[in-house]
């Protein structure tokens, strides 16, 4: 992707199409948010709220679910997301980025905060009981949807089991590195490399998915 | 590494982006990367990359959200849009910051003395003479227009005027809305309010016949529980002070200890009724 720091802030970056049920791609065509329904939204006018909710509710809710697996606490996280975006704004800066990444990382990040204060909980209540790593990346693996596990199932074991614990469970890099026992620098680089892999083997699914056969 | 935006991209900046849209940073690195992102076109890159990888992961094996969720969201923000733009109306008639800066006038001991004793004979009477020698004393000890003595009656959500004195004495027995009124903010902020020229915010007021130019309003508790509210109004250029609001504060006090003690004699099986 190239770099150009004068773009347009509120165009997203579009998402790629491929072979998925009629619903869910519904959901992952982001129009553009254009400055006007971004300046109405910024003074309360409730269309423009209700445009973008039917635009990012259900990438900001599956965000959510993905971690929590839950989904109550999932559509919490949604309404609070928004709410606060409504109520200032100003939290979303477009000079770090598009709002579609910016609900995408908040999303990810607000869910990752409410499951750590979860395992927290539970910590706090129970004997800690060590774990093999990679049974505990093997039970999050079976959460996993099958279209996913499709795609991981591809990629190395190790860096398999390194991105589950970072996607699935949340832990933190260092917190890879201890349960793996590999320095953090190994953690970093599997991580990437996993996101990579998922996104080189998404590009080719929408490549075939669109008839053209190209294949990066 | 992430103080000064980047040349171009690397393997560093490729894996912390990674890291940070996944959540996998521990909180304080993650504001730190974020105020980076600002002045780093390279890594507001990364990111914009590796998000659109998780949105893509996310949709691929998220849940359907609930259609319930999309009707109880915009009535939330319906609802917290109509109390934001409520307070902002009331907040433009309230000047209760005012009150500490004002100078005060002197204080009338004597007064205040003759109308608590008067106040006192009634303390075991009944609670219609008790109200209606209140608002006397608070027209008289504050030099006010109109007091008045406004009941929460919460089944009818109103406030009634169940004692007046002053210019207004004939609207006894009127009422204002329990949630759109000064004695429903008064009792909303739990704490002594005073309001400049109502009318402008709460609209019935402009067909008082004496205009309201200030109104002081007390809340008074009976127990923990509302029994309504105790003011005073202004119908020309006096303007109420400290003085004012200790005066009727006292009154207020009493009058929700006196009441306590006459619902609870009633209360009792020998009370005679009537």
């Amino acid at each position: 992707m190239s770099t150009n720091p004068s773009r347009d802030p509120f165009r997203d970056g579009e998402l790629p199409q491929h072979d998925l049920p009629q619903h869910q791609q519904a959901a992952r065509n982001f129009p553009a948010v254009d400055s006007d329904l971004w300046r109405r939204f910024k003074l309360g006018d409730e269309q423009a709220i209700a445009d973008l909710y039917d635009r990012y509710s259900q990438l900001i809710y599956s965000v959510a679910y993905q971690v929590l697996r839950d989904p109550g606490t999932s559509e919490d996280v949604l309404q609070e997301i928004f709410l606060q975006l409504w109520q200032v704004p100003d939290r979303f800066d477009p000079a770090k980025g598009s709002l579609v990444t910016w609900l995408t990382v908040v999303s990810r990040h607000r869910a990752i905060d409410r499951l750590r204060q979860r395992k927290a909980e539970i910590d706090v209540d129970s004997a800690i009981i060590p774990i093999d790593a990679t049974q505990l990346a093997d039970a999050a693996f079976k959460q996993i949807n099958d279209k996913i596990s499709v795609i991981l199932e591809q990629t190395p074991k190790k860096v398999r089991v390194t991105f589950e614990l970072a996607y699935i469970e949340g832990l933190t890099h260092s917190e890879i590195s201890k349960r793996l026992g590999v320095p953090l620098g190994t953690t970093k680089s599997r991580i990437r490399q996993a996101l990579e892999f998922i996104r080189m083997k998404l590009d080719c699914n929408r490549a075939n998915a669109n008839g053209n056969g190209h294949v990066r | 590494m992430f103080d000064k935006p980047h040349l171009a991209s690397t393997d560093e900046t490729a894996e912390h982006a990674a890291l940070y849209c996944l959540g996998n940073l521990p909180p304080e690195d993650r504001e730190n990367y974020e105020e980076h992102l600002s002045s780093c076109p390279v890594c507001r890159s990364e990111v914009e990359k590796y998000a659109a990888v998780i949105a893509d992961l996310a949709i691929a094996g998220g849940g359907d959200l609930p259609s319930e969720a999309r009707a109880a969201f915009l009535t939330r923000v319906h609802n917290e849009k109509a109390s934001r733009e409520r307070w902002a109306k009331i907040n433009s008639v309230l000047i209760t910051a005012q009150l500490p800066a004002r100078p005060t006038r002197k204080k009338n001991h004597e007064q205040v003395s003759a109308a608590l004793d008067e106040l006192a004979t009634k303390l075991s009477g009944i609670e219609e003479e008790l109200l209606a020698v209140l608002v006397r004393a608070a027209l008289e000890l504050c030099d006010a227009g109109t007091a008045g003595f406004s009941v929460l009656y919460e089944d009818e959500k109103v406030f009634r005027w169940d004692a007046l004195a002053g210019a207004l004495a004939g609207a006894k027995g009127g009422t204002t809305p329990s949630t759109w009124s000064p004695c429903g903010t008064t009792l909303d902020l739990g704490a002594p309010q005073l309001f400049s020229l109502p009318s402008r915010c709460f609209e019935y007021f402009s067909t008082s016949p004496h205009q309201i130019v200030e109104g002081l309003v007390v809340p008074v508790y009976v127990g923990d529980k509302p029994l309504g509210t105790l003011w005073v109004a202004s119908h020309d250029d006096r303007k109420f002070d400290k003085e004012d609001l200790q005066v009727l504060q006292r009154l207020a006090s009493l009058c929700g200890s006196a009441v306590s003690r006459m619902r609870e004699w009633q209360g009792r099986p020998d009370a005679e009724v009537g």
